[in-house]
């Protein structure tokens, strides 16, 4: 246990070269997986570098070593290091970025490798929660550009997010849309208390009016005597 | 003395109000076709008429899922291109859609189209419709695909649950999941507000005997109560629940049955919505 330790901090002592993920990978090689995995600096691996990715992916299976975990703890890691700051958005559009490279890896490899589209799923989908959950907490704010252009982004690789619409808006969009039978229905149903009430005010409110305008502007003045 | 017997009293009313309340369901047949292996029903309770019930046999009625309209106006128009429009029975509403956004809520593949690849968190309820067949899984829950040996649970290999729809041309949507495996999941949480409700089981008789139920509820309730009272029905008519998921209704409330089968009670069997508004619609059909 203490050698494995000694061997950890011996590589992080040898600064490994993280940009080179098949040296960093031949390099540690002879530690047991998880310790490879502990000693591995993960965050710092250019994970959009394909070309290298399946350098190292090759390496790690011919020396029987777990290359999907591996993978996916890596992209764990880089999330984990992704500040979700919707004011600078330059954090977000390179881990976005990356998952796109990724999914799209069916377009320029010649066979679709699922660990990259898995990969992929764990960036989008992580930002995807993420997101809906902030939403949904009312942290952020819909109409925000920033907002709006990360969950475009995740539309355009389809993943969608569920942005809760407000009851005027709907009613604008059926109003918009001429369902003028189901918007009836509505407020006689599901709305008829709040209809009512809205209505019985309306009433009162023009009655009310009515006399006011009866008391300022008597229309016929009683005759005196 | 006297007060004793009011208090009696009251106990009794109190008792007899609460076995009141408990009173079951009761289904009156409208329509019963063996040949097409369709059954509607009334839902009656006090006499006063809660909804319909359609009772469906899946070796004779298939079943399809459709979202994605591709170039023709709306979705019905794709089904009715796609099919004989007398050989459907039952078109209904599916899952949620944001209409402002144009996108299903949760996980959708039509037929191998891949539409939203987020999965709802909230949302247990997996339908997937293959080649005619309609299952139910819990996302909560490791299961088998059709046709596969390896299980997998969808949160952790929603991929390969993608690549096998894809690869498959299977549909698949997310929604609520409201009972399974005999034991009722949705929480008193769910009683947020009082809207018509859809329902979508499938369950086991004592024989074993497989049947699709589609509970369309016009009486507005919670969604929990409602859930439990048509759980409960199943159950004490001696259902096995396997899954029972819930069906969009608000603005999407699309329920259309064949012309020979949709009058039931001198009234018809249909949702408020007209199907060519269908943003999404499961069918089901004779082949």
């Amino acid at each position: 246990m203490r050698y494995w330790l000694f061997l950890i901090l011996l590589y992080a002592w040898n600064d490994v070269k993280a940009n080179d993920c098949l040296a960093t990978v031949q390099q540690l090689e002879q530690l047991p997986y998880d310790s490879f995995v502990l000693a591995f600096p993960l965050a710092a691996v250019p994970i959009e570098d394909v070309r290298t990715l399946e350098k190292c992916r090759a390496y790690m299976l011919s020396k029987g070593l777990r290359w999907n975990d591996f993978l996916l703890a890596m992209i764990e890691k880089k999330m984990a290091a992704t500040d979700f700051d919707f004011e600078q958005l330059d954090d977000l559009k390179a881990i976005l970025s990356i998952g796109e490279i990724l999914s799209h890896s069916s377009h320029y490899l010649s066979d679709t490798i699922y660990c990259y589209m898995a990969g992929s799923d764990l960036i989008f989908g992580g930002i995807a929660d993420t997101v809906q959950s902030l939403i949904r907490q009312d942290l952020l704010d819909v109409a925000d550009f920033n907002v709006r252009y990360v969950v475009q982004r995740l539309l355009d690789n389809q993943y969608g997010i569920d942005i809760p619409t407000s009851n005027w808006v709907k009613l604008y969009n059926y109003c918009k849309e001429g369902r003028w039978d189901y918007i009836w229905h509505k407020f006689t149903s599901t709305y008829q208390r709040e209809f009512l009430t809205a209505v019985l005010i309306g009433v009162l409110g023009l009655v009310g009016l009515g006399w006011i305008w009866r008391k300022r502007f008597p229309k016929f003045k009683p005759k005196t005597a | 003395m006297t007060l004793q017997k009011i208090g009696v009293g009251l106990i009794c009313c109190l008792c007899c109000l609460s076995l009141w309340g408990q009173r079951d369901l009761e289904e009156t047949v409208c329509q019963n076709n063996v040949q097409k292996g369709i059954r509607t029903g009334v839902l009656q309770q006090y006499n006063r008429t809660l909804g319909y019930v359609v009772w469906m046999n899946p070796a004779k009625v298939k079943s399809g899922y459709f979202i994605d309209r591709g170039t023709y106006p709306n979705v019905y128009s794709r089904i009715t291109d796609w099919t004989e429009p007398s050989a459907i029975l039952v078109s209904t509403s599916g899952n949620y859609v944001n209409k402002n956004y144009h996108q299903s809520i949760g996980l959708t593949v039509d037929r191998g189209k891949v539409l939203n690849k987020t999965l709802a968190r909230d949302m247990d309820g997996l339908v997937v419709t293959l080649n005619g067949s309609l299952t139910i899984f819990s996302v909560q829950r490791p299961f088998k695909l059709p046709g596969q040996y390896k299980s997998i649970n969808a949160s952790y290999d929603k991929t390969r649950l993608l690549q096998w729809a894809q690869r498959i041309k299977a549909s698949v949507f997310q929604t609520h999941l409201l009972a399974f495996d005999n034991a009722l999941t949705i929480s008193t949480a769910g009683n947020k507000k009082v809207a018509k409700r859809k329902f979508l089981a499938t369950v086991y008789d004592k024989s074993g005997n497989k049947q699709r139920v589609l509970f369309y509820l016009q009486k507005g309730a919670y969604l929990q109560k409602a859930a439990k009272q048509v759980f409960d029905y199943l159950r004490v008519q001696g259902y096995h629940v396997q899954a029972m998921v819930n069906l969009d209704t608000g603005g999407n409330d699309i329920l259309t049955i064949d012309d020979t089968l949709q009058r039931c009670n001198n009234r018809v069997i249909r949702g408020f919505m007209s199907a060519t508004y269908a943003t999404n619609l499961l069918v089901f059909y004779n082949q």
